[in-house]
């Protein structure tokens, strides 16, 4: 039987497909590329496109040739140990299988292997002639920063209008921002309900309904609007139904400090649901913090996409900032969604995650929380295969009590 | 004298300019113990108080949406004396007021006691996070500042911003056995008036950050780098590092 859910998922699940290399070349008009979340509604209303080659990257290692893939960029000599999303990404780049874009514009967020990836487009001889902006995301999160990183978005738009010979519309912006604001708080109204015991709906299409909305090709359009708008009715009625997800007997209810990446949700997080009826309420993705975009002038519209960009942009606000930080989001979402348990991945391309996970493990332990973690490749799941993860999850959950 | 001492004064001058400048203030005294803080309201407090949602059809009004303004600032103090134990104030329009309209919100708790010190910023913070603690009030899952919703039941029942500031007062009470004294003032009278707490809120964020610096210090890490690289001791570790990456630059402009 076909229901809502399995139409949302089919309707964001096709619109995803459009991540992959063939669909990012072949997007219209102008065709700006990058290393990382650009502030999208800027291209969406500037009317150009936006490719983000680490996102093609990661779709990269869920496609059926992954492996093959992930080892001939192993074979392009970059650091072992980097994030598997990044080493397709650059084999993209240095194969030349990534076509030539009009502008790129880069920052040195979130992560190392990012701002490596970055470092490699803006080097890249055969793209010598490209015009390119730098950006510079501090690492901190207060009035000063939004404002410094807003004055580069707002640069950034001075930038485009130069290479393009177009200016910006800025009541398109305003409408796009309006637009913007109104998918967020469905998005944080689709997280409140996640709180529910049992958890209403697959938590995971907080992740895919994020994706869906600022990813794709569609993004920031009234079409999300009306997927996100189906998906909290939806919910709310199975909320006051007091239902569950569908077929799952919900037991354990557990957060994903990390990056979902492309093998887990298809494979563990739904096995675990299954056979085990352990829920994966939250993972960076999916945790919604958005604040509304300000739209009384210009300057408060360019500081919010700041304060976005910094702070609120998935893995930007996770791996940008304090682990001081990072830990209160973990306790708070641990109480505010009533985990039972905190898995840390520790995808090994997550250095900064990595340097973290005692500090995290000290303070799960301090104040009860089973915390386990995993050392997994989030991207290519050879590194620690599928049947082996779910095996430590499963003696982790019945050691601990929980199931 | 814990850090924030300086900013109490500054909370009274605030609420002093409100009235001076004719807002509507209205000042309500609570009892001290958590018990006789929950007697008479007329929700429940508690854990499990709630199911921690409030639907969007259930919802009477919400306080303090990005959109319309919100602010919120956590003092505390070793000098009990400092703080009304008890007192609630309230400035501008209470939910009753409202009509079912969002207000602007912003919420002021002072806590005290004399074995408060500057090591018990993280705890009381933790104790802050509301979760399902309060009949009828949800606060969403926001980290910048409280933005949070009322239901239409527990405005029916009379849940007002008294009845918010007692819950507050009780679930901090019990929750830490240091607290001896506390008061909450809340701000509704319009989003000017949360710029102004806002200013103040600024500056205690930086305290704040020192503060956590300080505890992380305590527990053992310390990872402020010297400014000037002549004089760290991890100058040669960085001095490789450099040299790698322009062997590498060479191999690759080869």
């Amino acid at each position: 039987m076909i229901n809502v859910y399995s139409q949302l998922q089919m309707l964001a699940g096709k619109a995803l497909g459009g991540l992959c290399l063939d669909p990012q070349n072949a997007s219209p008009g102008p065709f700006v590329l990058g290393n990382g979340d650009f502030f999208i509604e800027i291209p969406v209303a500037y009317g150009c496109s936006y490719s983000d080659i680490t996102l093609t990257g990661a779709n990269g290692t869920a496609m059926p040739d992954a492996s093959e893939l992930i080892d001939k960029a192993i074979e392009t000599g970059v650091e072992s140990r980097m994030c598997t999303a990044i080493k397709v990404a650059c084999y993209y780049l240095e194969a030349g299988l990534v076509r030539k874009p009009d502008l790129i514009i880069t920052s040195n967020s979130c992560c190392d292997a990012m701002d490596t990836l970055g470092n490699l487009l803006n080097g890249y001889k055969p793209w010598a002639d490209v015009p390119k902006f730098i950006m510079d995301a501090p690492h901190s999160f207060d009035e000063e920063s939004y404002k410094y990183m807003g004055k580069q978005l707002r640069q950034a738009v001075t930038f485009m209008e130069d290479v393009f010979g177009r200016k910006m519309d800025w009541d398109r912006l305003r409408e796009v921002c309006v637009l913007s604001n109104k998918q967020d708080q469905l998005l944080l109204e689709f997280q409140e309900l996640k709180k529910a015991v049992p958890c209403p709906a697959n938590p995971d299409l907080s992740r895919l309904g994020f994706a869906y909305d600022r990813w794709t090709g569609e993004r920031v359009s009234p079409q999300i609007t009306d997927w996100l708008e189906q998906l909290v009715c939806a919910t709310e009625e199975r909320v006051k139904a007091k239902l569950g997800i569908e077929g799952v007997n919900e037991k354990v209810r557990f957060l994903w400090q990390d990056l979902a990446g492309s093998w887990p949700p298809g494979t563990l997080w739904a096995r675990l649901q299954q056979e085990l009826g352990a829920i994966a309420i939250m993972d960076y993705m999916s945790y919604c913090t958005l604040t509304p975009i300000d739209l009384t002038s210009e300057e408060t519209m360019f500081t919010s996409f700041g304060k976005r960009f910094l702070l609120e942009d998935p893995m930007n606000r996770q791996a940008l900032h304090t682990t001081d930080f990072f830990c209160n989001d973990i306790l708070q979402i641990v109480k505010d969604f009533k985990c039972d348990a905190v898995i840390m991945p520790a995808h090994i391309g997550h250095r900064d995650t990595n340097s973290r996970l005692k500090i995290v493990r000290d303070m799960c332990r301090e104040k009860d929380i089973p915390c386990l973690v995993l050392g997994i490749d989030i991207w290519d799941k050879r590194y620690m295969p599928p049947d082996v993860v779910f095996d430590r999850i499963s003696t982790f959950f019945q050691t601990t009590g929980l199931v | 004298m814990t850090v924030f001492d300086a900013y109490i004064p500054k909370i009274a001058e605030y609420v002093e300019n409100m009235r001076a400048t004719g807002r509507q203030i209205s000042v309500f005294s609570a009892p001290s113990s958590p018990q006789e803080l929950k007697d008479g309201l007329p929700i429940k407090v508690g854990p499990g108080s709630n199911s921690g949602i409030i639907l969007r059809e259930d919802t009477y009004m919400e306080l303090g949406n990005p959109e319309a303004g919100s602010c919120a600032i956590m003092l505390f103090t070793d000098r009990p004396q400092l703080i009304k134990d008890g007192a609630i104030t309230i400035i501008g329009p209470d939910i009753k007021d409202s009509g079912g309209k969002s207000l602007p919100f912003g919420q002021v708790v002072i806590i005290g006691g004399t074995g408060l010190d500057d090591n018990e910023h993280e705890a009381l913070k933790h104790t802050g996070f509301i979760g399902d603690q309060i009949q009828g009030y949800m606060v969403r899952s926001y980290t910048q500042s409280i933005w949070s919703r009322v239901s239409k039941d527990a405005a029916e029942k009379g849940f007002s911003l008294e009845t918010l500031g007692r819950a507050l007062m009780a679930l901090y009470k019990s929750g830490d056995s240091k607290i001896h004294a506390m008061e909450t003032i809340f701000v509704t009278s319009g989003k000017d008036d949360i710029k102004l707490l806002d200013e103040i809120a600024m500056q205690v964020q930086k305290i704040t950050k020192e503060l956590v610096m300080q505890t992380w210090k305590i527990r053992g890490y310390d990872i402020d780098c010297a400014s000037d690289c002549s004089s760290c001791s991890d100058k040669p570790v960085c001095d490789d590092i450099r040299e790698v990456l322009k062997e590498k630059k060479m191999d690759y402009d080869k």
